[in-house]
C-alpha cells in the first residue's frame, strides 16, 4: 500500500513537472531537432549562441522584478530601450566615441528611464490587473511620441549639432544610426577570452565560492548547518569534472569553444546585474515587492505602500532595460533609429517564457535558460528551413511566428495550469480540513 | 481600574439608516469581551469605527467618542489604530501564501541589517535578518503554545494553523494592548477551536484585552469575561458571563417578537410529494461554502433557508444553478439534475432570482423589456422571430408580456424601454423577479429578495411571492438573512450553520430555537 502510494506520488510529481515545464521541454526538442536539421558546424552554433546570450541577457533580466511585483511581463521595457537610444543619439550628437560614448549614453538614459518608469508605474497603478496589455499599448503610444520627436522635431525645432545624424533635407534623424569604429563593441573589446577558458574560470570561481561557503559553515559549526549536505560543493565539482571530460574527449567541442571569443567586461556587467537582482530579493524592498506581488490588499493592510512599491519595480525594470539595450546596440554597432526598440519587449518576454517562467514566477535561471533556447531557435530555424524545404524564407517565417506563438501558448498554459491546480487542490484539501 | 477602551455613546447612520444608536461600553485590560448579535446588528460597523476604516469617514463619520487609556482618540486609519496598540485578526486570512510563517508574522516589521549599499541607496536596500526573523516568530508562536515550524511557507500549512499565525503576528507587536477577533473559529475544527480558545486565554492573561466576535455561544460562554449584545444598532445587554446563560443570549440577540398573525403560512398541510431532493450537496462558493446539505422540497410549499452570513446558505441555490462548482446529488421531479452544467436547472423549468442583483441578475445597460424576457428567450425560445437561420428578438410580442408584469409588480418606470440601471433598487429587484416568472417556472429560487430595498417595495415583493405560490402553485425556495422575513411567508424554515442543515423549524417556533440553531447548537440540548 505504502509503495503503491509512493509510485503514485512519483507519478504525480513527474506529471506536475511535465505540465509546469511544458513550454521549456517543447522548445528543448525543437532546438535539438533544429540543430540536427541545420547541419552546421558546432563552432558556428556555439559562437552564435554565445554572442546572442551576451547581447540579450540583460534585457531579459530586466523583466524579472515586475513579475515579482505581480505585474506580469513588463512590455513597457520598450521605453527603457528608447531611453538608451536617446542616450546614444545625444552622445553621438556631441561626436563622442569609445567607452566614453557608451558611458555618457548610459548617464543620459538613467534619468530618462527612471522618469519613463515612474510614469509607466503610475499608469499601471491606474490599470491594476491589466498591466501587460497597458504596457504593450503604452509601447505603441511611446513610439508615436518618439517618432514625432526624432522624425519631425529634430532639426527644425531641436538643434542637432552633428549634421551626419540628420537626413539630407535637415528634418529628422537618419536611419540607421551607426556607432563609429571605436564605439562599436567598445565594451566587448575591453577584454576577450576564448570560451573554454571563460567556462573554466566561471566553474572554478563557482567551486571556490561553494568551498568558501562550506568552510564558513564548517567553521561556524552552526546547529542548523550540521544536518545539511554540501550539495552546492558537489554540484560545482561535478560540473567542472563533466566539462573537463567533455573538453578532453571531444576534439570538435574543444575546437568550437576555442574558436569562440566571449566579452569578459560584458559578462561581468551581466554578473553585476544578476548579483543586484539576487541582492534585491534579500532586501526589505525585495520583500515588499514580493509581498505586493502575492496580494496587494494584504500588503496594504500591513502598511506596505503597494502603489509606491509597484512604481519602484517598474523603474528598476526600465533602468535595466536601458542598460540592456545599450549593451545590445554596442554589440551590433548600429541601430535602426525608428524601429530598434519595437521588438525588444516581445522577444525578451518570449525568451523568458521559453525558459520556464510564468507571469507569476520568474528567476535568473529562467532568463538564462530562456535566452539559450530561444536564441538557438532563432539561429537555427532559417538554416533548418533552408535544408529541409530548400527555402530559408520558411524558417524566417517560422521564427517570427514562433516568437508570438510562445507568448500565446505560455499565457494559455499558465491559465490552464491555474485551473488544473485549483482542481487538484480542491478535493484533498477539503477532506483534510474537515477530517 | 481605568478602562482600556470606552465606546462612549457611539451613533452612526448610513444615509439616514441608523445602524448604531448610542452604543456605550468599556473594556478593561486583560478582559475578554464577547460581542454578539445578528447580522446587521452593527458589530462590524462598530469595529470599522474602531479601526478608522474609510467607509466610516466617507459616509459622514460618527457621533460619540472613543476613549483609549483615558484619552479621547481620533482614529483616522487602520495604521492609527495599530499605532495605538489595537490589532485585528480578520475572518478571512490576511496571510501571504508564498511567504514563510516567520516572514508573515514579521511582515513589514522585519528585522533588518544595514549595509554599505543601503547607506547610499536608502533603507529599502537593508538586508532581511532571516535568523532573527525566524527566532522572533518562533518566540511569538511559542507564547501561544503552538508548535509550528516558522520556516514553512503558509500555503503548505493546514488551514487550522493559519489563524494561529495571524494571532502570533498581532502579539509579536510589542505595543499590542487590544486584540479584535472577528469570528476567528469559523474555519476551525472543534479540536483546533479548543486550542485556539486556550491561546486567546493566554493572550488575555498577559494583560491584553480581547474583543471576541462570535456566533458560537458555547465559545462565548467558556471564553469571555463579559458579553455585550447588539441588536439593530442598540446595546441590549452588557453582562458578566456568570450573570447570563446561552438561552438568554440567544433570545436577546434575536429579540423582537413577531406577531403570530403576520405569519401567513402556518400549519398548511402538504402531501409528501417531493419536487426537489437535495442530497449531500457541497458547494464551493467563496465565503459561503457549504459542506453537506440534504433537504427535500415539497410541491407547493414555500421553504425558507436561513442562517448567519458565511455559513453557506446562499451557496445552495447557486450550486443548483451551476454558478459555483458543486458536488452531491440533486433530483428534480424524480429525475437527476446535472447541476454542474450551468443552465441545466433553467432548462428543466426552474428559475432563480440571484442575491447578486447587479452582478448576475441584471443587464444594467439594457431595457426593462429585454431584461425581463432574456431568460425566457434563451430557455423557452419565446419572443423570437425566425429569419432564415437566425432568430431575432421580437419586440412586439415581448411588449405585452412585459407591460403586464410591470403592472402586476407595480414597477415604477417610464416604460418597458427604460434602462434597468436607472431604476431604484426595489424596482430592479422586481424586474429580476419578473424575469424569473416570465419563464413560468415550476419552482422558484429567490435569494435575499429584500436586500437593500425600502420597506414598501419589500412588502409588495413578499406579498407577491405568497400570491404566486397560492394562485399559480409555484413552489418557492427563499434564502434570506432576515429571519423575520422568512417567518412571515414560509411554511418551513431550514437553518444552515457551518455548511450543513442544523434543523428545520415551523415559522411559529419560538425565537430561542431559531437563535440556538443559528449559533450552532443542535436543537437537542434544550
Amino acid at each position: 500500500m505504502m509503495s503503491g502510494e509512493k509510485t503514485n506520488r512519483v507519478g504525480v510529481f513527474l506529471k506536475r513537472q511535465l505540465v509546469n515545464n511544458a513550454v521549456t521541454i517543447l522548445f528543448f526538442f525543437i532546438c535539438i531537432a533544429g540543430i540536427i536539421l541545420a547541419n552546421q558546424p558546432m563552432s558556428y552554433i556555439i559562437g552564435e549562441i554565445s554572442s546572442r546570450l551576451f547581447r540579450n541577457l540583460i534585457l531579459i533580466l530586466a523583466l524579472l522584478v515586475p513579475v515579482w511585483a505581480g505585474m506580469g511581463m513588463n512590455f513597457s521595457i520598450v521605453l527603457g530601450a528608447m531611453a538608451a537610444q536617446i542616450g546614444i543619439i545625444v552622445s553621438t550628437n556631441f561626436s563622442m566615441s569609445g567607452i566614453a560614448c557608451l558611458a555618457v549614453s548610459f548617464l543620459v538614459s538613467i534619468p530618462l528611464s527612471l522618469v519613463f518608469g515612474n510614469l509607466t508605474g503610475r499608469l499601471f497603478n491606474q490599470t491594476k490587473g491589466q498591466e501587460m496589455i497597458t504596457g504593450m499599448i503604452l509601447g505603441f503610444f511611446a513610439k508615436g511620441i518618439y517618432d514625432l520627436v526624432f522624425m519631425f522635431l529634430c532639426g527644425p525645432v531641436i538643434p542637432v549639432k552633428n549634421q551626419a545624424l540628420l537626413l539630407t533635407n535637415g528634418i529628422g534623424l537618419t536611419t540607421p544610426i551607426n556607432l563609429d569604429g571605436a564605439t562599436k563593441s567598445a565594451l566587448n573589446k575591453i577584454w576577450m577570452v576564448s570560451l573554454d577558458k571563460a567556462v573554466y574560470a566561471v566553474l572554478i570561481l563557482f567551486l571556490l565560492f561553494q568551498a568558501a561557503l562550506f568552510l564558513r559553515r564548517f567553521l561556524l559549526k552552526k546547529e542548523e548547518a550540521k544536518g545539511k549536505k554540501p550539495w552546492g560543493l558537489l554540484i560545482a565539482l561535478l560540473a567542472l569534472a563533466v566539462f573537463h571530460v567533455a573538453c578532453v574527449s571531444s576534439e570538435t567541442f574543444l575546437f568550437a569553444l576555442r574558436f569562440t571569443d566571449v566579452p569578459v567586461a560584458t559578462g561581468i556587467l551581466i554578473a553585476v546585474v544578476c548579483v543586484y537582482i539576487t541582492f534585491l530579493s534579500k532586501t526589505k524592498l525585495g520583500s515588499d515587492i514580493n509581498a505586493v506581488g502575492q496580494s496587494m490588499p494584504i500588503a496594504v493592510s500591513m502598511g506596505i505602500p503597494a502603489d509606491k512599491i509597484r512604481i519602484v519595480a517598474i523603474m528598476i525594470s526600465t533602468l535595466l532595460a536601458a542598460l540592456g539595450q545599450l549593451v545590445f546596440i554596442q554589440d551590433i554597432g548600429n541601430f535602426t533609429t525608428y524601429t530598434a526598440h519595437e521588438n525588444v519587449g516581445t522577444f525578451s518576454i518570449a525568451a523568458l517564457l521559453v525558459g520556464g517562467a510564468s507571469i507569476k514566477k520568474a528567476n535568473i535561471g529562467h532568463a538564462i535558460l530562456g535566452a539559450l533556447l530561444f536564441h538557438t531557435m532563432f539561429i537555427i530555424s532559417p538554416l533548418a528551413g533552408k535544408n529541409l524545404f530548400n527555402n530559408a524564407q520558411l524558417g524566417e517565417y517560422f521564427r517570427v511566428f514562433v516568437c508570438y506563438a510562445v507568448i500565446a501558448v505560455a499565457l494559455a498554459l499558465h491559465a490552464w495550469k491555474s485551473v488544473m491546480a485549483k482542481k487538484i487542490s480542491e478535493d484533498p484539501a477539503e477532506e483534510e480540513k474537515h477530517e | 481600574m481605568e478602562a482600556l477602551l470606552h465606546f462612549k455613546n457611539i451613533k452612526k447612520s448610513f444615509s439616514g439608516n441608523v445602524v448604531l444608536d448610542g452604543v456605550d461600553f468599556t473594556i478593561q485590560p486583560g478582559q475578554i469581551v464577547a460581542l454578539a448579535g445578528e447580522n446587521g446588528a452593527g458589530k462590524s460597523t462598530l469595529m470599522n469605527i474602531l479601526f478608522g476604516m474609510d467607509v466610516i469617514s466617507e459616509t459622514g463619520g460618527f457621533e460619540g467618542e472613543i476613549i483609549f487609556e483615558g484619552k479621547t482618540v481620533n482614529i483616522q486609519s487602520p495604521q492609527d489604530a495599530m499605532a495605538l496598540g489595537i490589532g485585528m485578526v480578520h475572518q478571512e486570512f490576511m496571510l501571504l501564501p508564498g511567504f514563510t510563517v516567520a516572514r508573515n508574522i514579521k511582515l513589514n516589521r522585519e528585522n533588518l541589517i544595514a549595509n554599505p549599499i543601503s547607506r547610499i541607496a536608502g533603507k529599502g536596500y537593508q538586508l532581511l535578518d532571516n535568523p532573527k526573523i525566524v527566532r522572533e516568530a518562533a518566540g511569538a508562536l511559542s507564547r501561544l503554545g503552538m508548535e509550528i515550524n516558522p520556516e514553512v511557507t503558509v500555503d503548505k500549512l493546514p488551514v487550522g494553523h493559519m489563524q494561529f499565525v495571524e494571532i502570533a503576528r498581532e502579539i509579536d507587536k510589542s505595543n499590542l494592548k487590544l486584540l479584535v477577533l472577528d469570528e476567528p473559529t469559523a474555519v476551525l475544527t472543534e479540536s483546533e477551536a479548543e486550542r485556539f480558545l486556550a491561546c486567546i486565554r493566554k493572550v488575555a492573561d498577559d494583560g491584553i484585552a480581547v474583543i471576541f466576535i462570535s456566533h458560537r455561544l458555547d465559545e462565548v460562554m467558556s471564553l469571555a469575561d463579559s458579553v455585550v449584545i447588539l441588536r439593530d444598532g442598540q446595546l441590549v445587554s452588557d453582562k458578566k458571563v456568570e450573570d447570563t446563560d446561552k438561552h438568554q443570549i440567544a433570545e436577546q440577540m434575536v429579540g423582537r417578537k413577531l406577531e403570530s398573525e403576520s405569519m401567513v403560512n402556518v400549519n398548511r398541510s402538504f402531501k409528501e410529494d417531493i419536487i426537489l431532493e437535495i442530497e449531500h450537496l457541497r458547494v464551493d462558493m467563496p465565503g459561503e461554502r457549504s459542506k453537506d446539505i440534504s433537504l427535500s422540497v415539497r410541491r407547493g410549499e414555500i421553504l425558507g433557508i436561513g442562517g448567519l452570513a458565511g455559513h453557506g446558505k446562499t451557496s445552495i441555490s447557486n450550486g443548483i444553478f451551476g454558478m459555483y462548482p458543486a458536488k452531491g446529488k440533486v433530483s428534480y421531479n424524480g429525475q437527476p439534475l446535472h447541476f454542474e452544467k450551468t443552465g441545466e436547472a433553467l432548462d428543466k423549468g426552474m428559475a432563480f432570482v440571484s442575491e447578486d442583483r447587479k452582478g448576475v441578475g441584471l443587464l444594467l445597460n439594457e431595457s426593462i423589456a429585454l431584461n425581463m424576457v432574456y431568460t425566457d428567450m434563451k430557455v423557452n425560445r419565446n419572443f423570437l422571430k425566425k429569419l432564415g437561420p437566425f432568430s431575432l428578438f421580437d419586440e412586439k410580442s415581448a411588449e405585452e408580456a412585459v407591460k403586464e408584469m410591470i403592472e402586476e409588480l407595480d414597477i415604477r418606470c417610464t416604460g418597458p424601454k427604460q434602462l434597468v440601471g436607472r431604476l431604484s433598487g426595489g424596482n430592479q429587484q422586481k424586474v429580476c423577479m419578473a424575469r424569473a416568472l416570465i419563464t413560468k417556472p415550476e419552482i422558484l429560487f429567490v435569494s435575499e429578495p429584500t436586500r437593500g430595498i425600502d420597506i414598501g417595495a419589500k412588502q409588495i415583493l413578499l406579498n407577491y411571492l405568497v400570491k404566486i405560490n397560492k394562485e399559480q402553485g409555484i413552489t418557492i425556495v427563499m434564502t434570506s438573512s432576515e429571519l423575520n422575513e422568512l417567518r412571515t411567508v414560509c411554511d418551513r424554515i431550514a437553518i444552515i450553520g457551518s455548511g450543513t442543515v442544523q434543523g428545520i423549524l415551523p415559522p411559529d417556533a419560538p425565537n430561542v430555537d431559531f437563535a440556538l440553531l443559528m449559533s450552532g447548537e443542535k436543537g437537542g440540548d434544550k
